[in-house]
């Protein structure tokens, strides 16, 4: 009697433990899935394939360990498929690095004009700037030679995190992990990235409005000062939607 | 021995001809007693904390641009750092008793040029007046006053330097100007741009500050 009563509570406690775990990681799973890694990579290309331009403005936070608080600029990315970009900084000071996909040219608006920097930097920055473009049209799969890939749903707001962590040694000195914070489906919208630095420093650019193949002003990616007609593809679309309200 | 002498007289010859320039404003008179407030007047600034600044390098016909920041740890302690618009860190150290610890140097220049070039530019911001008496001097040319520090500046004699009511610093070398820098102000104890020339390690520069702090 007492024997059959004892497994009488066994199962009853199995049964309760397996109800308990599938409610808690179905909960779980239907809040926050994340998706394996190859199929979202898919999903966020396939999205971004139609892509033919692209203007963003964006807020930079420069993070130092010994600072509490970050540094903060703004400024606006344009892009054009397959390799055209314009990176301008806005506040708190004016600079324009632009690409036509063969050379980049930086720029910085000093007493009245726009005079081009010397660099000797400019070749890798151009790397970097491919890099972004890269990003832009969601092509991750041919990343995989110098990152390692791993998602995640670590991002309260958003639908997953994707983060790089560099595979070479000698990136590693420079970037401990980026990572790139994708929408829900089936916008895809690369909200945010953020760059790890090695001993804390940290970097976030953060998208904050986006405009998708719209007509981009003539000389966007060679000339410095049309900055003014880029800066109005963003008031038009603000006019557009209070209009609209 | 014959060699040494060779590399002696030419150590000598590439001073003479690269090292510190031959000015005739290098030309000051002797120590005298100017009027100390005058320098009083001028230094120090209000710098802001955390200062902001855009930094810009000439140097072998390059020019590196960085966004940076400096902030005060204590009263001798300064923090100093930049990074590129692309948000990755250049430089990052720390002033502290009387000396720098670079904590991270991307800028492809050697430690030792990056602390003579960006951290000591930086750094005039917060140099100190002496106490007064110290030896204060005319120079013949622009009627400049230049006020004798006991601290080194550029590998020189560092110099508080007033001209036309304008505030910079200097640093005289075996008779000759190796550094010179000069101020723009908004106001009175506000400086908006530093317009430096340092002949010792051959390079331009540019601290222009930005009015603006950090996120609140």
């Amino acid at each position: 009697m007492r024997r059959s009563m004892i497994l009488r509570w066994i199962k009853r406690s199995i049964y309760s433990a397996i109800i308990m775990t599938h409610i808690a990681f179905g909960v779980a799973a239907e809040r926050n899935p994340v998706p394996a890694l190859e199929d979202f990579l898919k999903h966020l290309e396939k999205r971004h394939s139609n892509m033919k331009t692209l203007a963003a403005r964006f807020r930079q936070e420069k993070h130092f360990s010994f600072m509490d608080k970050p540094l903060v600029s703004e400024g606006y990315i344009i892009f054009e498929s397959p390799d055209k970009i314009r990176f301008d900084i806005t506040e708190p000071f004016q600079t324009a690095m632009l690409s036509d996909g063969k050379k980049i040219e930086r720029y910085e608006f000093l007493d009245d004009q726009w005079r081009p920097i010397q660099s000797n930097a400019g070749k890798s920055i151009k790397l970097v700037m491919e890099q972004i473009g890269q990003w832009m049209q969601g092509k991750f799969s041919n990343q995989k030679r110098l990152f390692d890939l791993s998602i995640s749903a670590d991002d309260p707001n958003g639908y997953v995190v994707l983060d790089l962590e560099p595979r070479p040694k000698q990136f590693r000195q420079y970037i401990e992990k980026i990572r790139i914070h994708v929408s829900k489906p089936p916008e895809y919208h690369i909200t945010r990235i953020d760059i790890f630095e090695p001993e804390g420093d940290r970097f976030a650019l953060a998208f904050q409005q986006e405009i998708l193949n719209k007509k981009l002003p003539e000389n966007c990616f060679s000339k410095p000062h049309t900055a003014k007609q880029c800066q109005e593809l963003f008031s038009q679309k603000k006019k557009k939607e209070s209009s609209e309200d | 021995m014959i060699y040494k002498c060779l590399f002696i007289s030419l150590l000598v010859l590439f001073t003479f001809l690269f090292g510190c320039r031959s000015l005739p404003d290098a030309e000051l008179g002797n120590c005298e007693d100017f009027d100390y407030d005058i320098f009083a007047k001028n230094f120090p600034f209000d710098i802001p904390d955390p200062l902001q600044y855009r930094y810009t390098l000439s140097w072998r016909s390059k020019t590196m641009i960085a966004n940076g920041i400096a902030h005060k740890i204590d009263k001798s302690g300064v923090n100093i750092a930049g990074f590129s618009n692309l948000g990755m860190t250049l430089y990052s150290a720390q002033w502290q008793d009387n000396h720098f610890e670079i904590l991270k140097n991307n800028t492809g220049m050697s430690d030792k040029f990056l602390k003579r070039s960006i951290l000591f530019d930086v750094l005039l911001l917060y140099r100190q007046l002496p106490a007064a008496g110290n030896c204060i001097r005319r120079d013949g040319l622009d009627g400049s006053l230049w006020l004798e520090t006991k601290r080194q500046l550029a590998d020189g004699t560092g110099y508080f330097v007033v001209v036309d009511g304008q505030p910079g610093w200097g640093a005289i070398k075996n008779g000759k100007v190796c550094f010179k820098a000069v101020v723009e102000q908004q106001n009175m104890k506000t400086p908006t741009k530093i317009t430096i020339e340092n002949f010792s390690e051959a390079y331009k520069s540019e601290i222009r500050l930005i009015n603006k702090n950090p996120a609140k």
